[in-house]
């Protein structure tokens, strides 16, 4: 399967079309409809936070998302020229919590972890805010 | 004096892609069944095919809205997929659900 790569406005408009790319590439890759999802998912929360973290909800900027096959991984990996994201800085949701002590906030990052088989965030000046997420094209 | 007044259920129904596009809509839409004075409101799922953390979120500020006014949400038609995020993030623990469950717990990735 070849690499493609496409380029979309910082805009929540662009988070149907960028799913519809994810998804076709990912069944064209194999993964099966609930894995299709997941990764489906991933790639929204990232879109998500790079619109509303990176670029603070403004819609000027560029949100670049590439899709490839590396051996047994269908890999997602989607750039951002915002500020700085740093995962580590965002509190991990206590999901476990009652109701009224909930945070509202940290459930994006918590399925990005939680829906792919790998997850690598980077960052360079640059080049700008890489996440990179793999997930299996069948099932260990 | 009518002490034993119906509460009447309003039903919401939700379709398509809850995502960070669409779920302001949706929260305006059930703020504005709550400040209507509806207190039990049910949230039909039935036709959404995907949620994401942000259509959580709305779920979330609707249930203490409700709950804050002495009312209820009761979430309702939960497409297989988005039971198992729901679930994943313990959200079954804290809703009212309706109808049937998927059997296995989750799948996602280990």
């Amino acid at each position: 399967m070849d690499r493609q790569e496409v380029c979309y406005a910082s805009d929540r408009a662009s988070l149907e079309p960028i799913s519809e790319f994810v998804a076709e590439r990912a069944r064209l890759a194999g993964l099966d409809e609930d894995r299709v999802y997941e990764i489906q998912m991933a790639t929204d929360e990232a879109c998500t936070n790079s619109i509303e973290h990176a670029y603070d909800g403004r819609s000027a900027g560029e949100i670049i998302v590439c899709c490839f096959v590396d051996g047994q991984d269908f890999v997602v990996r989607v750039t951002d020229f915002g500020h700085k994201f740093d995962p580590d800085l965002v509190p991990m949701p206590d999901i476990s919590a009652p109701l009224e002590e909930r945070d509202i906030g940290g459930l994006g990052l918590f399925f990005m972890r939680r829906l792919v088989d790998r997850i690598e965030f980077t960052f360079d000046p640059v080049s700008g805010n890489h996440v990179e997420m793999r997930k299996r094209r069948v099932s260990a | 004096m009518n002490t034993n007044r119906d509460r009447l259920r309003h039903t919401l129904e939700a379709s398509g892609r809850i995502d960070a596009a669409s779920a302001p809509l949706l929260d305006s839409q059930l703020a504005a069944l709550c400040a209507s004075g509806a207190l039990d409101v049910v949230l039909d799922l039935t036709e959404v095919t995907y949620m994401s953390s942000s259509g959580m979120r709305v779920l979330l500020l609707a249930l203490r809205r409700q709950q804050a006014a002495g009312g209820s949400l009761v979430l309702r038609g939960i497409p297989d997929r988005v039971m198992r995020v729901l679930q994943v993030a313990g959200f079954d623990r804290v809703f009212p659900i309706e109808g049937e469950l998927p059997a296995d717990g989750e799948h996602c990735a280990d």
